[in-house]
This record gives structure tokens, C-alpha cells and sequence, in this order.
């Protein structure tokens, strides 16, 4: 078996990478619907 | 018979989810609790449950890609219920609920499809293999990959949410299939950790719950968000024909 401690990093900081964007694209999103037309 | 909803013309929604605002106070319950847990987790998946003799580091990955795995369930379950109650009642709030989480789930089987092959490469020697669980999952995040795609290709708000309230209900049969997959034909793939009789070690065990609980928490407050976003949306769409 090869040394899998890198795919482990990867595998964390991949779904870390993967919520975190989408958690920022909802806020962002939001904010924008939610800011009224003059 | 037909429904209230059936009997309206098209294009109109009852839009009863529009008139209340959503439960901030819920919203940031569930927030804290995912921030709050989210360290345990770490600390957990990497310090307190033991490295696994056979699999080493990689099955580390575990922690977070079963989590993501079920949390993926529970969404298209949410997608489905909503579903049928959205055909049920007409409803706007079942649409706006089944659509959030059907984009919620993909995200999450995403998450799934990504961390699936990095623990593939090191343990099979493969990041990928069209085993029967694998494959019948990829078939579960395009169908509802699907699901997201056409409701932006239908334009006019009842139609869309009736043809994707059927897709959403159709699309669920897959669930189970993934679930029993490996049992029905031979898998490679690891099952039956925690349910009938698994040998999951104690520490690990839970690790994973602790995942579990982590992963429920981060679904919950993602679902809200977007529930919001849809809502927003929804008065916009409003505001646009009220012009």
C-alpha cells in the first residue's frame, strides 16, 4: 500500500474547499436578492 | 379529483412560503453548532480514533465521506417527501424546500464522488472502478444533477415545479438500489459498518457518529440559506410581474 497521508490532506482540504465555496456562494446570493432595488 | 393547485391557472403558485420570514434564530443555532463541531471532528478523525492496520492514513477519509454519504440521503429523502407534498397541496414552500435540498444533496454527494476516489487510489490502487455501489451513486448525483439542470431550462414556475416534483419522487428509487447495492452483486466496496452486526471498533464507531452529528448540523443550516435564497427569489419573481 502506497503512503496515503497526502490523499488524506487532500480528501479534508478538498471538502473543506467544496462546502466552504458553496457556504460563501449561498451568503453572497443572499445578500444580493436580498438588497432592495432603488 | 383534482387538487387546489391542479385548479389554478397556470403559472401561479399558492405562495404561502413568501409571506413568513425564515427562522434566523434557527439558522444560527445550527451554524454555531456545525463551527462547534467541526473541530471535535477534526480532532477526532485524526487524534483520538486509532489508525487502521490495513488501510492506514487514507481510512481517515472515512469520517467524512460517510457523513457526506448519508447526509446525501437525508437530503433527496427531504427532496422526495417535499415532493409528493408539493403535488399534494401545491404549495410553493414544499417546491422551494425540495429544490434546496435537491441542490443541497448534490453538494454533498459531490463531496462523496471527491474524497471516494482519494481513498480508492491508496487502498485499491484505483481512484476509480465501476464497482455496483459506485456506479449506481454516480447514477443517484446525475439524476439529481439532472433535477437542477432542468429546473433552469423550464421557465414557468408550475410546470417546473411539477416536472421536477415527479423527477424528485422518481429519482429517490435509486437511493435504496445504492444502499443495497453491494449486497445484490458483488461489491469492493466496504459496507455494513455500524448497522447489522458491524465490526467497527469502538473509538472509530464514534468518531463516525461524531461525523454524522457534524455533517446533520452543516446540512441543516445549508438547507436554511438556501430555503432563504429561494424565498428572496421568489418575492423577486413576484415584484417582476407585479411591474
Amino acid at each position: 500500500m502506497t503512503n496515503s497521508t497526502g490523499y488524506l490532506i487532500v480528501a479534508y482540504v478538498g471538502a473543506a474547499v467544496l462546502y466552504g465555496l458553496y457556504v460563501l456562494w449561498l451568503r453572497v446570493q443572499e445578500r444580493k436578492l436580498g438588497r432592495r432595488e432603488p | 379529483m383534482k387538487t387546489d393547485a391542479q385548479q389554478q391557472p397556470v403559472g401561479e403558485l399558492r405562495p404561502d412560503a413568501i409571506a413568513g420570514p425564515s427562522s434566523g434564530s434557527r439558522r444560527r443555532l445550527w451554524g454555531i453548532a456545525t463551527l462547534v463541531m467541526l473541530p471535535i471532528l477534526l480532532g477526532m478523525a485524526f487524534f483520538y480514533a486509532p489508525e487502521d492496520a490495513n488501510q492506514g492514513a487514507a481510512q481517515r477519509i472515512f469520517y467524512i465521506h460517510v457523513p457526506s454519504a448519508w447526509i446525501g440521503f437525508l437530503a433527496f429523502f427531504v427532496v422526495f417527501v417535499a415532493s409528493i407534498a408539493f403535488l399534494a397541496t401545491g404549495k410553493r414552500t414544499w417546491d422551494d424546500t425540495a429544490a434546496s435540498a435537491a441542490e443541497v444533496g448534490v453538494i454533498f454527494t459531490t463531496g462523496v464522488l471527491v474524497t471516494g476516489p482519494l481513498w480508492g487510489r491508496p487502498v485499491w490502487g484505483v481512484y476509480w472502478t465501476w464497482d455496483p455501489r459506485l456506479t449506481s451513486f454516480l447514477m443517484l448525483w446525475l439524476i439529481y444533477l439532472s433535477y437542477i439542470v432542468l429546473r433552469g431550462y423550464v421557465p414557468e414556475p408550475i410546470r417546473r415545479a411539477k416536472f421536477s416534483a415527479v423527477l424528485g419522487i422518481v429519482g429517490f428509487l435509486d437511493v435504496p438500489i445504492v444502499y443495497l447495492s453491494a449486497r445484490w452483486w458483488r461489491s469492493e466496496h466496504p459496507t455494513q459498518f455500524v448497522v447489522e452486526g458491524g465490526d467497527l471498533p469502538g473509538k472509530m464507531l464514534v468518531t463516525l457518529l461524531v461525523g454524522i452529528a457534524t455533517f446533520t448540523f452543516l446540512f441543516l443550516y445549508l438547507l436554511s440559506v438556501r430555503r432563504s435564497v429561494a424565498r428572496l427569489r421568489a418575492q423577486r419573481e413576484l415584484e417582476g410581474v407585479a411591474r
